[in-house]
């Protein structure tokens, strides 16, 4: 834990350094695409009061000066099958970047919905030491929280303590200097696989960049989808990729729970693909062209062409009406809702007060999606679209970029996590020095 | 309607409806085209003999009229359904253009499409409408350009992309586009320079040039041109200059011309001026003398600030000046003609001025007198003895020698050898005192 706790802080040294330098870049590595975005930090004023507690906290002021989307190569599932081809995947994304932003970014944040997310919900709780709550309480209950075992070869990935428990009073969000006896925290913790991660750094060191952050897709995408009353009232997004369809549930303006299906756009594709034995990139076509859910009469008479590359002329001339293909994609997405309706019933999402949806993600755009998502996971369900940046080309602003654009907005307005509070005094016992610089510190 | 009728009289016959039984197909509507997906696999235009694939729709065409789906298929003569279909339309009743190229008819282009991008461009036999329906058959926009192959890889290679990154890093991008080639340029003027015979062939040329600008008309001077009181003068600053015309303007140092100018010492100051028409003018402002000054055995002109402007063969030459002498007397000229002036009632009488010692003047009368003045207020005392000489008591009118006024608090006067015999009778004479 504590070698995590360090490789966190050194990644967010990392990032400030990068921020420093003024140019960072950010990557979605997904199934179905790389995008890489190149941010470029204006000059900051420095902390401000409000916006948080942590170092990095309102570090505003960005610019998108660069991007680029390649489609992506080698990747199942959200995770890497074949690192030379992420590897060339990466590369043209970042290429690309650079030659619109006209410089080179040596730090990247990343953010990837593999790695079989799961999501805990930790509680800490200290009496504290004075008669008022100082940052070192706030540093012992985190370190309070007990740690669940999150199994083998698997390490945490966000941190972030979600509330504040005053005696009796719930729902505080910066409890210091307040007067009390009892300080509690509820902290949400998400892990992932180590060895997933490990490949994603991997592949950008190979690129010559460094992984100055990493984010969760379900997270990322839900900032950037949910509007800021929804964030407040309880809501849940869903990002429908290519390879994974990712879900978070944000209340009060922290994610308390996210999870993963493993089922997304790729498939329908792959369905299509084998149904009508026409290949993957024409399926893929079709699917983008004259997909959709609910099929009409008019869709009985529209015919398409199928095509085909294998010479035989009856085989290419074939045509399927739309209702044929509606029928072919419909079953598919049912399962993927379905599949979510479950995932939100384990996360007890018919108990908050707020049961909006937000739909996101590329596989959102399917015509007639909207009704038959509101036939599963309940009525109020709308589409999302990623909030507006400075600087986005136009092409990065459909639902397929909501991840990455909340990726930037994370990398500006970075969440508190476990690691940006201070180490508690009492863990520095073996180094009495920096204990007397601390005391120093506080006291002067 | 009349042109319509004098068509097939059969097609005409199966357009009417037979006994109130539905016939399919209903030739008054339109069906809608196929959509193309993927590449496009044919153009607008049929080439050849070929038609449309007279197979007919699915067998979900045409939706019953309950919307049941699987209607089963009406039963009709498949005589020659499609030529009579496309005979209502007239835009492809027209007959067709001809068709160019070699290309037969392609049933399946493969990739390299360019027989069916052929195809879709606007053939010179076309027709207008035929046109227009080959553009509205093109439903899927095409692919511009060849398709790519298939081992096509959009991503940079390895070495591609560090490259890239290098030529995006700031030094790198600077030093190459401005330091390098500087660099280069200067590599090479210096090997070039560096052998002796280039760097005399540059001297050369640029003394060439310098040259060839310098010797134009305009900057040519042809004379000289000098304005002096007197021709000697004149003369005299001419020689001094040393010029031989014709020369460049370029060439003609003024600075150092007029201090040439005005070391001569008649001169007190030199104008140069190069006017058109290449004449050098110089303009010069004499020294008027004021005194003459005998140092030693010449005599010499001296001006009001004691400068020497020039010699003097003869004292009669300039008769109507002073005559000052000593060491150091041009130093004191300005005491010398306060003096000079003070002395107006007796200046008839003096010789002149003589410095002594550097320190003070003495005043040389005919007669062998001479007042010797005080080193300060020599002025008050000259003018104690100028009205002592000119009221009642007329003192150098008289036998004296010396008047010497060097202190102030007690004059002394030198008399004559017989003088002083003879005031010593006198005195004896008067006091009754016995001589001696």
């Amino acid at each position: 834990m504590t070698d995590l706790y360090e490789s966190q802080r050194a990644m967010r040294n990392l990032r400030r350094q990068a921020m420093q330098r003024g140019v960072i870049a950010v990557m979605d590595i997904g199934t179905h695409k790389v995008a890489c975005l190149i941010l470029k930090f204006g000059a900051s004023d420095g902390p401000q009061e409000g916006f948080g507690v942590g170092n990095m906290a309102g570090q505003a002021a960005f610019r998108v000066i660069g991007a680029g989307t390649t489609c992506s190569r080698g990747i199942r599932f959200g995770e890497i099958a074949a690192m030379r081809e992420t590897e060339r995947a990466v590369r043209t994304a970042l290429q690309n970047a650079q030659k619109m932003a006209q410089t080179r970014v040596d730090h990247a944040i990343l953010t990837f919905s593999g790695g079989d997310i799961r999501s805990y919900g930790l509680e800490g709780n200290v009496e504290i030491e004075g008669d008022r709550v100082s940052e070192n309480d706030i540093a012992r209950v985190l370190d309070a929280c007990d740690t669940p075992d999150i199994g083998h070869g698997r390490e945490v990935l966000h941190a972030q303590p979600v509330n504040f428990v005053l005696d009796h009073r719930s729902g505080l969000s910066d409890p210091r200097g307040q007067a009390g006896r009892n300080l509690g925290c509820d902290m949400h913790l998400l892990s992932v696989g180590t060895d997933v991660v490990q490949n994603l750094v991997h592949c950008l060191k190979r690129c010559d960049v460094e992984v100055a952050g990493l984010a969760a897709a379900p997270y990322v995408s839900g900032r950037a989808a949910l509007v800021e009353d929804e964030q407040e009232l309880g809501a849940a997004a869903i990002d429908m990729g290519g390879g994974t369809t990712s879900l978070s549930i944000f209340i009060k303006g922290h994610m308390i729970y996210a999870d993963t299906v493993k089922l997304g756009g790729d498939h329908i594709t792959g369905d299509i693909a084998k149904v009508l034995t026409i290949p993957y990139s024409t399926a893929e076509r079709i699917k983008t062209l004259h997909g959709g859910l609910f099929a009409t009469g008019q869709d009985d008479r529209q015919r398409i062409e199928i095509g085909g590359n294998s010479g035989d002329w009856d085989k290419d001339r074939r045509t399927i009406t739309r209702t044929e293909l509606i029928g072919i994609m419909r079953p598919r997405m049912g399962e993927i809702l379905e599949e979510l309706r479950a995932r939100l019933d384990i996360a007890g999402f018919d108990h908050l007060p707020s049961q909006q949806v937000v739909l996101t993600g590329g596989g959102s755009q399917v015509p007639g999606l909207l009704e038959m998502a509101a036939r599963v996971l309940g009525t109020q369900v709308r589409l999302g679209r990623p909030i507006r940046v400075p600087g986005l080309p136009q092409a990065a602003t459909a639902p397929g970029y909501s991840a990455i654009v909340g990726l930037c907005q994370y990398a500006a307005h970075p969440q508190d996590e476990w690691w940006d509070f201070d180490i508690p005094a009492q863990m520095f016992a073996a180094r009495p020095l920096k204990r007397a610089m601390k005391w120093f510190r506080d006291n002067w | 309607m009349s042109a319509l009728k004098s068509r097939d009289p059969m097609n005409s016959a199966r357009a009417q409806p037979q006994g109130g039984a539905w016939l399919w197909p209903d030739p008054q509507e339109v069906t809608a085209p196929a959509v193309r997906a993927g590449r496009p696999v044919r153009g607008g235009q049929l080439p050849g003999n070929a038609q449309w694939p007279s197979d007919p729709p699915g067998p979900f065409w045409p939706p019953g009229a309950d919307g049941e789906r699987a209607a089963p298929r009406p039963v009709r003569a498949v005589e020659s359904p499609a030529p009579a279909v496309f005979e209502e339309y007239d835009a492809l009743s027209l007959p067709e253009p001809p068709i160019r190229g070699s290309f037969g008819f392609q049933a399946s282009p493969g990739y390299d499409a360019a027989p069916g991008q052929a195809l879709h461009a606007p053939m010179p036999g076309a027709t207008a409408a035929a046109l227009g329906a080959a553009q509205a058959g093109r439903a899927d926009p095409v692919p511009a350009g060849p398709a790519p192959s298939p081992g096509f890889d959009p991503s940079p290679s390895r070495l591609a992309y560090r490259l890239n990154r290098l030529w995006l890093t700031p030094f790198v991008r600077n030093f190459l586009r401005l330091g390098l080639p500087l660099l280069m340029v200067a590599a090479f003027a210096g090997g070039w320079l560096s052998k002796p015979e280039n760097r005399e062939m540059v001297t050369g040329q640029v003394a060439a040039a310098v040259d060839w600008v310098q010797n134009q008309p305009m900057f040519t001077v042809t004379g000289i041109e000098v304005e002096a009181r007197s021709p000697e003068v004149a003369l005299g600053v001419e020689q001094l200059m040393g010029l031989s015309f014709p020369l460049s303007s370029w060439d003609l140092d003024l600075t150092d011309l007029r201090a040439r100018a005005e070391s001569l010492d008649a001169v007190e100051r030199a104008w140069l001026q190069i006017r058109s028409g290449g004449v050098l003018e110089v303009r010069i402002a004499e020294r008027v003398p004021a005194m003459i000054w005998r140092n030693g055995d010449v005599l010499d002109l001296v001006d009001g600030e004691g400068h020497r402007v020039a010699r003097l063969a003869t004292r009669a030459a300039r008769a109507d000046l002073p005559l000052i002498a000593g060491a150091g007397a041009p130093e004191a000229i300005a005491e010398a003609q306060a003096l000079w002036t003070a002395a107006a009632p007796i200046q008839g009488r003096i010789r002149g001025l003589v410095r002594v010692g550097e320190r003070r003047w003495d005043v040389v009368l005919d007669r062998n007198q001479r007042i010797l003045l005080p080193e300060t207020g020599a002025l008050e005392a000259l003018e104690r003895v100028v009205a002592m000489s000119e009221g009642a008591q007329q003192l150098l009118s008289r036998d004296v020698t010396i008047v010497d006024m060097r202190q102030a608090v007690r004059p002394t006067l030198r008399l004559t050898a017989e003088a002083m015999t003879e005031l010593t009778r006198n005195r004896t004479e008067t006091r009754g005192a016995p001589r001696r």
